[in-house]
């Protein structure tokens, strides 16, 4: 039943808050059902044994209304409850018009997301992959930037195009199965020819490709994260995209082995070329949301890659790295949300000397910046450990150019600290407070979560121990 | 015996009696109120339609002409129940119209005619009753009287209707001379393979069926027709008509020419594709609404059409459940456009910009339909099209599938636009608050349950799925 609530607390929740008419009363009905969501997630993650739940749904079809949890799940479903309550609370202080069917649409898009991690029915898993896009397009086109319009239309279209290839495929391998099943399992025990699983394994992977963003599949994402607000791209960029990682793992690898083995060396590159362009790009931005958005492509491909390797030591740490770059990256748009609220601007060049007016904000910075290059004692050093062991005992080659990637994280990182927060002030920085209390409790939690994880990265490892390859 | 006749066809008493106590009031008083003309239709059609599901005879009349089982009820059901709603809908049109009775009496004229279509088993039969429900449909183009397009839509309409009727008598005498019998069941058994007059005959029966469902190559009159008639009549054609043609089309395919499923396999395979290419391509470039619907509407058949192609009781059942969710959606769309173009005369789409500012549930109502019709999860419209493509599949012409997919894409964009300017664009002449009276009010809200329940709740499909068995 715990599944269930899972998905069922957000969705009533969200759409009990497009009733509500007062602004404040909004924000803390959702801040309030999502505390209500992490206690359930937690419940979950702590129980020792798988959780499922099952029921008729389609029967004719062969579908069910099956949700599984198994520690990847849980893990993914922690992540998706903690990073709601967080983003509420960090942009507590921020104003939305009619911010009822705000905090509605972004209840409704937890509530597809935790289906996605749950699902162990290839229809329903579609089912919600779709629902977690369908208020996303309505947060961007709503409430986003100056050029919403257009970035979001892109977004869409090019999701949807993934999703509709994806259902082909599911539609294929329903074919192919012998007891006419959308069931996870049927899926597994499918005996398809290497050239019928290169169809699956393309369709498939072009939609999660998309969605992870992987070169050279990414070209909607900088704009969107750009252009959405705040709220959503920390959605978007800590659980959203995860979606996309989560999928392969459950549905790409076991399903289409061989096709992985056959195409697996492609892919690698692909992502490995992707981490390298990302982070040369992210290099020259000059705008702080456009960084951490090439940023995160690059920390996407290395999770990718460290999948299709297919050892455990990879696998183990995409797990937790989803885990962490998840805290890591909300952390980071919360920061650079900030710097935007206190100066006006989001232009690297028209920032400095943030230090001596926010001491307490650049502090928070300067831990969240050094995990996202992950530095050891941060969370995101064991899962890039693991990764990069991963892809060394793949190719030595491939890990190697690779590895340029970390260097460049840090140079884009590290500039991007010194230029905003050091050196003198300026005239939009002169002017600068700390950022409210807010902001900074909801940045206290997650830096203690790093650290936390970072030094004693064993309950995600164990949680996860379970999903590996045997 | 007697009382047999008249349980096997209660729906079609009803309607009868609904025209005949129409007429009576009409000639009987000069001054009726239409709300007292709106109400008795109401009622008795809500009546029809709930004997519909409790009544469920089986069996045959006139001589084996008239057929009547579960299956044929439903057909009737969701005849009966979207007919239902479009009258809802047209109240605020009628309120001060000079003829309701008269456009009431139209109207279940060409709802009794698509009944007896619907089981008619005898070529005879079914021409008259297709006839019935057609003829009158010209006039109610017609009704916007002052109007000069609304003749002009009247007028094609009826040529179009005429010469489709044409091909396909001169398809059914075909079929006459080489079997000798007009019987459904009799045909069925007499046709032989490799009979080139009777796949000739087919073609032509073929060609006139596309007309009525505005298949392309076949579609030419949809546009104008649509644009010119009211909008109530709009939304009639689109979503009764074609779903009463559709419904007889199953049974003449798959019963009747099921010798000759593998030439019109592939017959309505390059249909189907045309069909919604040409539909959506078209459909991009539309500026009015009701315009813009019409062309998806030829789309839409297209998705229907693969549906078709499966030739199986899943493709039975997946269209049947499309159209059910194709009426909801198509209806909920129509009812707020009937409503902003009786209340403001508008019917441009640029026109619903800032739309969401001032009618926020009439929004909700469009953008939800709109995206059932697109076909995104979680509304109904998703399920509706992925059973068709799972029917269609069953034959393994999975590059079909591929195809439907891109036009999925394809409509998506078109779909999305209009979304985009109700809710998110702005506008300095958005259009005000409009006053919803309580009869559309009901439409609305039976559709919205329609529209997202029939997706969520499983067990429709299985109830269709179990009667087409």
């Amino acid at each position: 039943m715990i599944p269930v609530l899972l998905i069922l607390f957000p969705l009533v929740s969200g759409l009990l808050s497009f009733f509500i008419k007062d602004e404040k009363t909004a924000k803390i009905w959702a801040s309030f059902s999502s505390l209500a969501t992490v206690v359930v997630a937690l419940i979950a993650a702590l129980s020792p044994a798988d959780l499922s739940f099952d029921a008729a749904w389609l029967p004719t079809l062969g579908s069910r209304f099956s949700l599984g949890m198994d520690g990847m799940s849980k893990m993914l479903t922690l992540l998706t409850a903690i990073s709601f309550p967080l983003v509420f609370f960090s942009t507590y202080k921020n104003s939305y018009t009619n911010s009822n069917s705000f905090y509605g649409l972004l209840l409704l898009t937890q509530a597809g997301l935790m289906g996605v991690f749950l699902s162990t029915d290839a229809l329903l898993f579609y089912f919600f992959w779709e629902l977690a896009l369908i208020p996303v397009y309505f947060l961007c086109s709503i409430w986003g930037g100056e050029k919403r319009i257009a970035v979001t239309f892109k977004f869409f279209i090019y999701t949807f195009i993934g999703s509709l290839m994806m259902l082909a495929g599911i539609i294929y391998l329903y074919t192919q199965t012998t007891d006419a099943s959308f069931a996870l399992k049927s899926f597994y025990n499918l005996h398809l020819s290497i050239s019928q699983q290169a169809v699956g394994f393309w369709l498939f992977f072009v939609a999660f490709a998309i969605k992870m963003p992987i070169f050279p599949f990414h070209t909607w994402q900088p704009d969107a994260y750009e252009q959405s607000p705040t709220a959503v791209t920390m959605i978007l960029s800590g659980v959203m995209v995860k979606m996309g990682i989560y999928a392969v793992i459950r549905w790409l690898v076991p399903v289409f082995p061989a096709a992985v083995s056959e195409y697996g060396n492609l892919v690698i590159i692909l992502s490995v070329i992707g981490m390298l362009y990302a982070s040369l790009i992210a290099i020259r931005q000059d705008d702080v949301k456009r960084l951490i958005a090439y940023s995160s492509i690059a920390h996407i491909g290395l999770m990718c890659a460290a999948i299709f390797v297919k050892n455990n030591i990879g696998l183990e740490g995409t797990m937790i790295q989803m885990f962490n770059h998840g805290i890591n990256v909300i952390g980071l748009w919360i920061v650079a949300d900030a710097v935007e609220k206190q100066t006006g601007t989001r232009k690297i060049s028209e920032l400095g000397g943030l230090a001596q007016k926010a001491p307490t904000l650049a502090i928070l910075l300067v831990v969240m910046a050094l995990a996202n290059i992950a530095l050891p004692l941060t969370n995101a050093f064991i899962g890039e450990f693991l990764m990069f062991n991963g892809l060394f005992q793949y190719n030595m080659v491939i890990a190697a150019v690779a590895g340029v990637s970390i260097i460049l994280a840090a140079v884009y990182t590290l500039n991007m600290i010194q230029r905003v927060f050091y050196g003198n002030t300026v005239s939009l920085t002169a002017n600068a407070m700390e950022s409210n209390g807010y902001v900074q409790t909801t940045l206290i939690i997650l830096v203690i979560v790093v650290i936390a994880l970072g030094i004693y990265p064993q309950p995600l490892l164990q949680l996860t121990k379970g999903v590996l390859l045997h | 015996m007697q009382t047999n006749y008249f349980i096997l066809m209660h729906h079609e008493l009803i309607i009868a009696i609904t025209i005949m106590l129409l007429l009576v009031i009409k000639v009987g008083s000069d001054k009726l109120s239409n709300q007292l003309v709106a109400n008795v239709t109401n009622g008795l059609l809500l009546a029809s339609l709930v004997l519909g599901f409790i009544v469920q005879p089986e069996g045959n009349v006139f001589g084996d002409m008239f057929h009547t089982d579960g299956f044929a009820l439903l057909q009737k059901n969701i005849l009966v129940a979207g007919t239902l709603i479009i009258s809802l809908q047209a109240s605020t049109w009628l309120k001060d119209y000079e003829h309701t009775a008269e456009f009431y009496i139209l109207l279940l004229s060409t709802l009794l005619g698509m009944c007896f279509m619907i089981s008619s088993r005898h070529f005879l039969m079914f021409y008259l009753s297709l006839e019935l429900s057609t003829i009158p449909l010209a006039a109610l183009a017609n009704f916007d009287l002052h109007l000069k397009r609304s003749s002009e839509a009247a007028l094609k309409l009826i040529i179009s209707s005429a010469f489709s009727s044409g091909l396909m008598l001169l398809g059914i005498s075909f079929l006459y001379g080489t079997t000798g019998t007009l019987s459904f069941g009799e045909v069925a058994s007499a046709i032989q393979l490799n009979t080139p007059l009777q796949l000739f005959a087919f073609v032509l029966i073929f060609a006139g069926f596309g007309f009525k469902i505005s298949a392309v190559p076949f579609h030419l009159w949809t546009a104008d027709v649509y644009e010119g008639s009211p909008v109530a009549v709009t939304s009639y054609l689109s979503v009764i008509s074609k779903g009463a043609v559709l419904f007889v089309f199953i049974t003449v395919l798959f019963n009747v020419f099921a010798l000759y499923a593998h030439s019109w396999y592939y017959l309505i395979v390059i249909v189907s594709l045309f069909t919604m290419v040409i539909g959506n391509l078209f459909a991009l470039r539309q500026t009015n609404i009701k315009r813009f619907l019409a062309f998806s509407s030829i789309s839409q058949v297209g998705f229907i059409l693969i549906g078709l192609s499966g030739g199986t009781h899943t493709s039975a059942a997946s269209v049947v459940y499309f159209i059910v969710v194709y009426i909801f959606s198509n209806l909920g769309a129509f009812g707020v456009i009937a409503l902003v173009q009786g209340l403001t005369g508008k019917e441009n789409i640029n026109d619903y910009k800032g739309f969401y500012l001032n009618n926020k549930m009439l929004s909700w109502m469009l953008g939800i339909a709109l995206f059932s019709l697109a076909g995104i999860p979680p509304v109904a419209g998703f399920f509706g099209k992925f059973f068709l493509l799972l029917s269609g599949a069953e034959k393994g012409a999975y590059w079909l599938i591929a195809i439907a997919a891109i036009n999925m894409v394809i409509s998506l964009y078109y779909y999305l636009n209009v979304v985009k300017n109700i809710f998110i664009d702005k506008s300095d002449t958005s259009i005000e608050k409009l006053p919803i009276a309580i009869q559309p009010r009901i439409a609305m809200i039976i559709c919205v349950i329609g529209v997202v329940g029939s997706g969520l709740c499983g067990g429709l499909y299985q109830y269709i799925f179990d009667l087409v068995k």
